[in-house]
């Protein structure tokens, strides 16, 4: 196990510094030690630049290991190339400490989340989806990458229309160990639970309290609900967590005063990724688009609707494609017809399905045994958005919240599978991108920086 | 006036959003704490084998006959599964199941179509002797309606 623990850690170190390398790249980090900080957003941001890629070109037989070594090395090349790091020797700034609560909030998600990796090294995944679906999927790109886009389009290895952004993670992490197994690349699903607070605070640092960050960080990375959702190795979790990290960034961005291009990127690499890791996450990922459009109409700065335009196309042009694709092969789940959504005869015909959903959602939501009182932290902090009059960045949160939560409503109303059992079996995976989503946000309303352009 | 009344909402509500993440924080962690060590207390004694098996045998299936499918598969091999449908569970018979775990367990062979795709048929409670086709290879599990056959080229 040793070897392929050490294969895999390998390949995210690796994922860092694609990650850095794609920073580097715009200018976004620079010799200028005040960038630094955005080193934070580094991994996800190398896991977004290799596997978007990766899936795309294993539709058409390109093994993922390859591409990941082919975009790697040419991004690490280019910002090698753009930095000239052997030039000036840079010298290294000793961090800032941030406030004590902060850094004893850091140590407590540590030490629980160093406690978890030994039960994700050793746990096997069991669950029905887990192995049905993604694991399948995974598996398939990793072994059989010639024969995986014809087998994933029949439907047999999971459902033909799930995007393929968990599964060509995971296959990524085979082929860094060197052979498949299902157990110890729950590691994988760790390590991204252990970047979101990093990353967190590299995109609010600037407009948000440290130790409001590490405390959003902590009631989420340690619920129990998110660690045992991230040892059955389902996609629910990583896609919250990319979503809340895109909406981090986008939120940021939207009550900005100033043009901060780096946000928007990270706008743009996460809520792509989570547009390719869940077909919930396209919805969530379309929801956050609205709500960029939005909180820049609300701000009334027209010179920034134009990079907010950027933004939105660059989400699309991530999650666009696969879309694209789907509809070229007909590949369509058999749970729902979205076209329904638009039949006013057809959702009257099933109106006796939204209470059902409504109660369970909401029950799920509010779940202290599961999310303790995070959902009311979230509902509170909108109300401090009113009361404080912070009116961009409630129409970012406002606008993204009530559209995926009225999008997810809208799947179970259109949806053909029997409601009970629809509910039983997905409402408490199905609203944790709506949790993580509204606590990454929730920094920025709880006693905010002033914004850097002010200081 | 009215603003300092908005200021001190404003104040009272993040306090409170501030309360309820620490209370959600304080009382999950203990919680988090004991899943994490009783997921690996459950784990630990699997050899990598079991668990890699423990998806199967936990449905409860037979994972032995993977095994013995396994065993004869060679890369590039496209199987074909005979076996009828079996009442199994209430929300997939045995062959659904059976279909399931050979599409993660025998990879990198991958499931045909039909039989006509294939290279191999794997039997469980099948004969292939039914399926009127040559085979260049056939392997039974010991006196029990499973068996993994090689169609003959053309066959």
């Amino acid at each position: 196990m040793a070897a392929e623990l050490a294969g895999l850690l390998i390949a995210n170190a690796a994922y860092a510094l694609v990650g850095l390398s794609l920073l580097v790249l715009p200018g976004w980090v620079t010799r200028d030690p005040a960038t630094w900080y955005r080193v934070g957003a580094a991994y996800p941001a190398g896991i977004v630049a290799i596997v978007v890629p990766a899936s795309y070109l294993a539709l058409v037989r390109v093994p993922v290991s390859l591409t990941a070594t082919v975009v790697g090395v040419v991004l690490v090349a280019a910002a090698l190339w753009r930095s000239k790091p052997w030039q000036d020797r840079i010298r290294l700034r000793r961090p800032g400490k941030g406030s004590f609560v902060a850094r004893l909030l850091g140590l407590v998600i540590a030490v629980v989340l160093l406690y978890a990796l030994r039960t994700f090294a050793t746990r096997p995944f069991l669950e029905w989806d887990s192995w049905v679906v993604w694991m399948s999927k995974a598996r398939l790109l990793y072994e059989a990458p010639s024969a995986a886009p014809a087998a994933l389009r029949s439907g047999d290895y999971g459902q033909a229309p799930y995007p393929l952004g968990l599964p060509t993670l995971e296959s990524l992490g085979f082929s860094a160990m060197g052979r498949f197994d299902g157990t110890v690349i729950g590691v994988q699903f760790l390590l991204l639970a252990m970047t979101f607070p990093i990353t967190l605070w590299s995109l609010l640092r600037a407009r948000a309290r440290a130790w409001t960050i590490a405390l959003a960080s902590l009631t989420v990375v340690c619920a129990p609900q998110i660690l045992y959702q991230l040892l059955t190795r389902y996609a629910d979790v990583p896609l919250g967590l990319f979503v809340g990290l895109g909406l981090a960034a986008g939120a940021a961005w939207a009550v900005s005063r100033r043009s901060d291009r780096w946000l928007l990127g990270c706008f743009v690499l996460f809520l792509g990724m989570a547009g390719l890791l869940k077909s919930e996450g396209f919805l969530f990922a379309l929801a956050g688009c609205v709500a960029l459009a939005a909180a820049t109409v609300a701000g009334r700065d027209r010179t920034r609707l134009a990079e907010a335009a950027a933004g939105i196309g660059g989400v699309l042009a991530i999650v666009l494609p696969w879309r694209v694709y789907c509809s070229v092969y007909g590949l369509a789940t058999p749970d729902y017809d979205l076209g329904n959504a638009l039949r006013p005869s057809y959702l009257h015909d099933h109106a006796d399905r939204v209470w059902p959903t409504v109660t369970e959602l909401s029950a799920q939501l509010t779940n202290a045994r599961s999310w303790g009182f995070l959902v009311w932290a979230i509902l509170l902090a909108l109300l401090a958005g009113v009361c404080s009059a912070r009116w961009r960045l409630l129409a970012f949160a406002g606008t993204w919240l009530v559209l995926a939560a009225g999008g997810l409503l809208l799947t179970y109303w259109v949806s053909v599978l029997p409601l009970t059992s629809h509910l039983t079996n997905t409402s408490n995976r199905t609203i944790v991108s709506l949790l993580v989503g509204g606590a990454a946000m929730l920094p920025l309303f709880v006693f905010p920086r002033p914004d850097p352009a002010d200081r | 006036m009215a603003g300092v009344g908005r200021r001190a909402a404003a104040l009272a509500t993040a306090l409170a959003v501030v309360l309820a993440l620490a209370y959600s924080g304080w009382k999950d962690l203990p919680h988090t704490w004991r899943l994490m060590r009783s997921q690996h207390a459950s784990y630990v004694r699997y050899t990598t084998a079991e668990k890699e098996r423990l998806f199967g045998t936990s449905i409860p299936m037979p994972m032995e006959q993977f095994d013995f499918w396994r065993a004869e598969l060679r890369p590039g091999d496209r199987y074909w599964l005979q076996m009828p449908p079996e009442p199994f569970s209430t929300f997939a018979d045995k062959r659904q199941i059976t279909r399931a775990i050979a599409h993660l367990y025998l990879l990198p062979a991958i499931e045909a179509p039909s039989i006509d795709g294939a290279t191999v048929v794997l039997s469980y409670d099948a004969n292939p002797a039914t399926l009127d086709r040559v085979f260049s290879q056939q392997v039974q599990a010991g006196q029990q309606q499973i068996y993994f056959s090689r169609l003959a080229h053309g066959g």
